[in-house]
């Protein structure tokens, strides 16, 4: 299980509070140690440890190789959860959904680039971190704010009915896996 | 924010992704979003979302004003007729079911040669993208009667049971009125106001048993006490009934004995000629409370009415009205 780091350990914050450290490794071998409660938002990650028997004895000879995501979406991860580890819990949304404001600490870390940020939430997804989730959406739904259909099409690359029939056709003229 | 070097790829996202994404836009967002493509309709369509568990659409249908179809507070799209549009060429032709029709994409108002096509295109578009019927209708003074006529038709040929209508009657013809009334759902909230055609007369119908929420009435002269006696709705509102006090005081016994409206809080009735508070409240055995004692009831959440003095009575499972 446990893997030699290839470079430098990360320690985005120190953690006082508690003292119970876990490290996880991703997949271009950047090291990140995390606080028990700050991985307790990844439901992935909390379950592997929990499956795994980590304790506070072993978790940091024990590193967690998590090789769907890299070291730049881990590192925003590992900053997310441990900034918002003691929050209480949010109340659910409302169908209001613009009451809800984005924190002006998180909105900075999300001002990413696109793709990046495609990225983001992808490895969110995987790591099953609802909060983070939430906010990533919440970026992607506010470029939507007060835009027209054509300037949606362009935002979210959506394409044109012609580009989706030249996509299918050719598609359909391709040769299949055996051709 | 993020950068606009590249797109977004929306519909790269994992679906349960892209639901959550949904999620955190507003649904007039999500029709402008269906606007992009068939596919991005399609994809809309298929996603599930919060906003597809909501029964919230709703019509405004006005005559000289754009029609409206909303989703709660949010205005998804309006409908006006072609002839009002102020420079055609600004618009943008995006297809509303089998039409293409100029739209003003900023404030998503929809031209249409025919207006109620256009109401009944964009209805059923909306309807189809939340997965949704439209269960709530204003049928403002402006709508015209051949409005009226068109959207009562359509309502009964959805076979469904509607919750919200609130209709203004100065345009509906009798036999409209009459159709509606025998013909379409309400199952919550049902205001009838304005003038009612003067040619009306009541005719057998159902449209008293169905409302369980409120019903608002401002013209209530073709109510009749048998009328009352099927209703079972929490707020019930009528103007100028022609009830006599022998007709209240039965319609209380009943109610005391369980047997009339068990689902009442709130009942007011005006009436054209002055009652005998006496003879309406004989052999009730009540409490005539004194006018200096004021007591405020709660109607709803946020609405109280003061009540001073009355007179109480109790229902047979210990329920008391004031």
């Amino acid at each position: 299980m446990s893997v030699e780091p290839e470079v430098p350990i990360v320690q985005v914050e120190e953690v006082r509070e508690n003292p119970v450290l876990y490290k996880i490794i991703s997949s271009d071998n950047h090291v990140f140690t995390i606080s028990e409660h700050a991985v307790k938002l990844s439901k992935t990650l909390w379950d592997l440890i929990t499956n795994l028997g980590l304790t506070a004895e072993n978790a940091l000879d024990n590193p967690i190789p998590v090789e769907n995501v890299n070291g730049k979406n881990m590192e925003t991860i590992v900053q997310f959860c441990e900034r918002h580890k003691y929050d209480e819990e949010e109340p659910e949304y409302t169908n209001y959904i613009r009451e809800f404001v984005l924190p002006e600490w998180d909105r900075q870390l999300l001002s990413i680039d696109n793709e990046e940020l495609f990225q983001l939430i992808l490895a969110t997804n995987y790591l099953d971190i609802q909060k983070l989730m939430d906010y990533c959406c919440r970026v992607i739904g506010d470029m939507a704010k007060d835009k027209t259909p054509e300037e949606l099409r362009i935002i979210y690359g959506i394409p044109t009915d012609a580009e989706d029939d030249a996509l299918e056709r050719s598609a359909s003229d391709s040769p299949g896996p055996s051709g | 924010m993020t950068s606009t070097s590249s797109p977004f790829p929306l519909f790269h996202l994992p679906h349960v992704v892209l639901s959550e994404v949904f999620n955190s836009t507003t649904p007039d967002e999500i029709i402008r979003i269906s606007f992009c493509s068939k596919r991005a309709a399609l994809i809309i369509k298929y996603t599930s979302g919060k906003w597809k568990k909501g029964k919230e659409l709703e019509l405004v249908l006005q005559g000289t004003q754009p029609s409206v179809v909303n989703y709660d507070e949010f205005l998804l799209l309006s409908i006006s007729h072609i002839s009002e549009a102020e420079d055609q060429r600004q618009l943008v032709n995006l297809k509303i079911g089998e039409s293409i029709v100029p739209v003003d994409t900023s404030n998503m108002v929809t031209y249409w040669a025919d207006k109620l096509k256009g109401v009944r295109s964009v209805m059923e578009y909306v309807m189809d993208i939340f997965n949704s019927e439209i269960e709530t209708f204003y049928i403002t003074k402006n709508a015209t009667s051949t409005e009226i006529h068109y959207i009562f038709q359509w309502m009964a040929k959805r076979k469904t049971v509607f919750s919200v209508c609130f209709l203004n009657c100065n345009n509906v013809t009798t036999e409209d009125l009459n159709f509606f009334l025998r013909n379409i759902q309400i199952s919550k909230v049902a205001c009838l106001y304005g003038r009612f055609p003067e040619t009306y007369r009541y005719q057998r119908n159902l449209f008293w048993t169905f409302p369980r929420g409120l019903v608002n009435l401002e013209n209530g002269l073709w109510m009749r006490m048998s009328h009352l006696l099927t209703m079972n709705c929490r707020f019930i509102t009528v103007m100028n009934v022609p009830f006599t006090n022998k007709e209240i005081n039965c319609f209380l016994k009943k109610w005391q004995a369980g047997e009339a409206c068990p689902l009442l809080k709130y009942l007011q009735f005006g009436f054209e000629i002055l009652l005998n508070l006496e003879e309406m409240v004989k052999g009730l055995d009540g409490v005539k409370v004194p006018d200096d004692i004021i007591r405020e009831y709660k109607t709803f959440p946020d609405k109280t009415i003061t009540l001073p003095g009355g007179y109480d009575i109790k229902r047979n499972d210990g329920t008391m009205a004031t």
